[in-house]
């Protein structure tokens, strides 16, 4: 039989057997679904991911204490280890005193930021603007959402949402402030002040950085701040330094030990008063507790993938021999009325992959929905005044949660449509073939 | 007459397909639960290791040598002076066992520090948040504050994981379900005909659906505990001890709820 | 009194807005010990008339009585109960359960049936087999019988609660010549034995057995 026929014949077919379609249309949607909201989770938990590998903090080695007459020799010993794409002297890595932009008061913030240090390596990931270049002298990269508050120095949204319980804030948003000046004051606890002006050269993802307060200038620029504003400043003690990548923070610190450039803490320092002999303590595994952190989240994702996709495969199995169950007697009357067993089988798979499609559909549909129905009800939730710390623990849970940006990627929905249709497909196949061999009399009589 | 329904059931093949999902559901819901516990485990010896490492050091140390590191890796430290109310306040949130006053000397200085001891580190964020609703600001004495991030971040998403394969599992057993029910239509009817009450009907599915599931369950026990020595045991080398009661709650539940579910049945004409 | 009497008897299906007609003023009497057969062309209503009989379905208006008891008043549970007590049925396809054996299906009526215990049952079971020369497949399933042993099976199934009436729908319409004569010989013993049978057939076969047939 011609294609074109058999195309037609399986269309009439969908539209017959709406009842037992429903069989095989239901754990697709189920799991169709349930792959989309993986799909969110793994998102989130890649900007997670990013975000702790974006944070200089994690990845700075820090209170690097060296002579005063050896400063060069020890800033050219450590630029040489690999991996190394910062050394900040303990002058470059903050400005002493408060940091104070007018321009940047809202009615919720009081306008105090905090400065960090960067060079042309370290510098955030821009999501509008330019990044720093070389000749840079006096630039600001800020964040896409400004919240520039200095009580409780909050850094992120949960911060935020801790502070104020609040979501009605205002924030400023950082692209509009591209290409323009804003105007810093500087006031040391000696009451020194000075004001600088800085041009915004451009935007980080506040959300991916967890920061909405921080601004970045080369490291540079805040050291002859310092310099300007506490002249008095003793000799530089401490050398910071931040390694490229989380993973390799380890590997920079032996290095850092090897030169004898790296002390321990204060209260390690006290254990190995003693016994001078004793060999390095490891604490490594707290050190590097960033990067397990990130294997164990990515053990999490696979284990749920390959959980549902288990459950998926057995529950596909388990329906689509019920539904051939149930079209025995249906196929025994085609096979009496004249139709091959290639023709039954091209019009079964031609429904089955009919069904999948509207199941896919109707799965993203219903998603969408679920997502906007529970974006309402969460919002719902987190304005609303609560009473009791279990409360509003849920609610700050739910404002977290409500955060997560919950988007379709166009390819991953191709990716999982084509692999339900051709598991399916293959499924038909199998099952079709151990119905097909049955005679007629004997398909007919179940 | 159950034994004969049953006996009808499982000689039903379709039926035998649904108790190989039943299966392979109840194992991966099985191991699903075993995610919380594996990372509190986990967690636990990386805290342990930490408190052992800081310990054998300090121990070296005539003056530190009344510090007991595992203790203080589950305490909280307060610097700021409190109240006798506040003191009561605290004392009887959860998780606290006590609240100490510790002298230590600190280089020639002698030190006041308030220590919040808890019933174990696991519980800091807890109250950690009570104190907050107090205005008192607690930091971890020793343990370092990456571990508690990192332990609160993982805990939440096992939770999610835990929760996604409950609920799918859950629906996917009600779907079955139905689907049992669905395919015994023809015997259903017959058993009207011979006079079976609709009571008793139902009776009959339920117990069949729950012989069903629970030699599932079995099976999906037995195919877990493989799955829990190969995956848990010999490659991360970890044992964990499962919260047994909860296991049985949750698996009971999905063996009942589904059951309830599914047997809804239409009368004949009348 | 009759043991089954039906009065102005109507049945009507309403479909797409339009009144479809199957029953018509039916008023019939149906006596113990007798064999009747009810016969007519196709959608005469042959089937569904024995359905009400059985209560398996309903007049749109008009009385069934059994033993003298309107059976459309009855509730649902009391319905199930007079089925249990007093009609046995004989369908065209037999409707055997396919996953369990001869013995498990005459069995199973039984089990609501408070007059038996355990080995009562058995007994039973094993003399209706035995009634209807099964003895030797008794442990075997539906699919390894013959058509004819298939229906003397459900047959002796119907039997199983010693009903007062049997109604059969077509009994040996999935049969040969040689199975129908035996299928009609053993409901005509049956009605001999005291029992109201009750049969629709296209068969011509039936007014040979019948004592009456009604046609519609």
């Amino acid at each position: 039989m011609k294609i074109n026929k058999i195309f037609k014949i399986s269309i009439h077919r969908v539209k017959q057997n709406k009842k037992r379609n429903l069989i095989i249309a239901i754990p697709i949607i189920l799991i169709t679904i349930l792959l989309l909201t993986i799909n969110i989770i793994q998102y989130s938990m890649e900007n997670y991911i990013k975000s702790l590998e974006n944070n200089l903090t994690m990845r700075t080695i820090s209170s690097i204490r060296y002579s005063v007459f050896e400063y060069e020799e020890i800033i050219e010993k450590i630029e040489s280890i690999e991996h190394v794409d910062m050394v900040i002297g303990e002058y470059e890595e903050n400005i002493y005193g408060y940091k104070y932009c007018e321009q940047l008061k809202t009615k919720d913030a009081d306008g105090y930021v905090k400065i960090n240090p960067i060079n042309t390596k370290t510098c955030p990931d821009i999501t509008n603007g330019r990044k720093l270049q070389e000749d840079d002298k006096y630039v600001l990269i800020i964040p896409s959402k400004i919240y520039a508050d200095s009580e409780g120095t909050p850094t992120g949204f949960r911060d935020i949402y801790i502070e104020k319980r609040n979501l009605n804030i205002e924030y400023i948003n950082g692209e509009d402030l591209i290409g323009k000046k804003l105007i810093i004051s500087f006031e040391a606890s000696n009451g020194n002040t000075l004001e600088k002006q800085f041009e915004i050269i451009g935007t980080y993802d506040s959300n991916l950085y967890n920061d909405m307060s921080t601004l970045y200038t080369p490291k540079e620029i805040i050291k002859e701040i310092n310099l300007e504003l506490n002249p008095d400043l003793l000799p530089e003690l401490e050398i910071s330094v931040v390694v490229d990548k989380i993973e390799n923070v380890e590997l920079v610190k032996n290095e850092l030990i090897s030169k004898g450039l790296y002390e321990k803490s204060a209260i390690l320092q006290e254990a190995q008063k003693g016994d001078s002999s004793e060999t390095e303590v490891n604490i490594s595994r707290v050190t590097n507790i960033n990067v397990e952190t990130i294997n164990i989240m990515k053990k999490l994702i696979i284990f749920l993938l390959f959980a549902s996709i288990l459950i998926f495969l057995s529950f596909l199995i388990t329906t689509n021999i019920n539904k051939a169950y149930l079209s025995s007697t249906e196929i025994g009357v085609l096979k009496a009325e004249g139709y091959t067993n290639k023709d039954i089988q091209k019009m079964t798979i031609i429904e089955n992959i009919i069904v999948c499609i509207i199941s896919i559909m109707v799965s993203f549909i219903v998603f969408i929905l679920i997502i906007n129905i529970s974006n309402i009800i969460m919002d719902y939730i987190i304005k609303k005044d609560t009473i009791g710390l279990t409360m509003n623990e849920i609610r700050e849970q739910l404002f977290y949660i409500r955060q997560i940006p919950k988007k379709i990627n166009p390819l991953f929905v191709l990716g999982i449509s084509v692999v339900i249709i051709i598991i399916e497909v293959i499924n038909t196949i199998f099952i079709n073939k151990k119905i097909l061999r049955k005679n007629i009399r004997e398909l007919l009589k179940s | 007459m159950m034994k004969n329904q049953i006996k009808s059931v499982l000689r039903n093949k379709s039926n035998i397909i649904y108790i190989f999902t039943f299966v392979i559901l109840f194992a991966i819901l099985n191991v699903a639960l075993t995610i919380r516990p594996l990372v509190d485990q986990y967690f636990d010896n990386i805290v342990e290791e930490y408190s052992n490492t800081l310990q054998t050091q300090l121990n070296k140390i005539s003056s530190y040598e009344n510090i007991k590191i595992d203790e203080l890796a589950k305490t909280i430290q307060i610097s700021k002076e409190l109240t006798d109310e506040q003191k009561t306040e605290i004392e009887n949130i959860k998780h606290v066992e006590r609240l100490e006053i510790q002298k230590i000397d600190l280089e020639g200085e002698e030190v006041h520090i308030q220590y919040l001891y808890l019933d174990d580190w696991k519980n800091f964020e807890y109250v950690n948040n009570r104190l907050d609703a107090l205005g008192i600001s607690g930091s971890p004495a020793v343990l370092d504050e990456q571990i508690l991030e990192s332990y609160s971040t993982i805990r939440n998403i096992a939770n999610t994981i835990q929760y996604l394969l409950i609920i799918v599992s859950l629906l996917v057993i009600i779907v079955c379900c139905r689907n049992i029910v669905k395919n015994e239509q023809k015997n259903i009817k017959l058993l009207q005909i011979f006079g079976y009450k609709k009571s008793k009907i139902k009776q009959i599915l339920f117990v069949e659906q729950i012989t069903m599931l629970i030699i599932g369950l079995i099976f999906g026990i037995v195919l877990y505990e493989l799955l829990y020595f190969l995956l848990v045991h010999e490659m991360l080398n970890i044992s964990v001890e499962n919260n047994a009661v909860m296991m049985v709650a949750i698996n009971a539940i999905i063996i009942l709820l589904p059951a309830f579910l599914s047997i809804h049945i239409k009368t004949l004409k009348s | 009194m009759s043991k089954i009497e039906i009065i102005d008897g109507n049945k009507e299906y309403v479909k797409n807005k339009e009144k479809i007609k199957i029953l018509e003023n039916i008023n019939l009497k149906f006596e113990s010990g007798k064999l009747y057969g009810i016969v007519g062309e196709s959608g005469a209503g042959k089937t569904t008339l024995l359905n009400i009989i059985g209560t398996l379905d309903s007049f749109t208006s008009g009385k069934v009585l059994i033993d003298g008891q309107d059976v459309i008043q009855l509730k649902e549970d009391d319905r199930a109960r007079l089925r249990m007590e007093k009609i046995g049925f004989v369908f065209q396809e037999f409707y055997l359960n396919p996953n369990m054996t001869v013995e498990e299906n005459i069995e199973q009526p039984m089990f609501i049936n408070e007059k038996y215990d355990k080995t009562s049952r058995r007994e039973r079971t094993s003399k209706l087999i035995e009634t209807v020369n099964l003895t030797p497949r008794r442990k075997h399933f539906p699919k390894e019988l013959s058509g004819g042993e298939q229906q003397r099976v459900a047959i002796a199934r119907a039997l199983a609660n010693e009903p007062d009436i049997i109604l059969a729908d077509e009994p040996t319409g999935n049969l040969d010549k040689e199975n129908e004569k035996r299928i009609f010989e053993m409901l005509q013993s049956l009605s001999k034995g005291g029992k109201c049978v009750i049969v629709v057939s296209h068969s011509s076969k039936i007014e040979e057995y019948a004592d009456q047939v009604i046609k519609l």
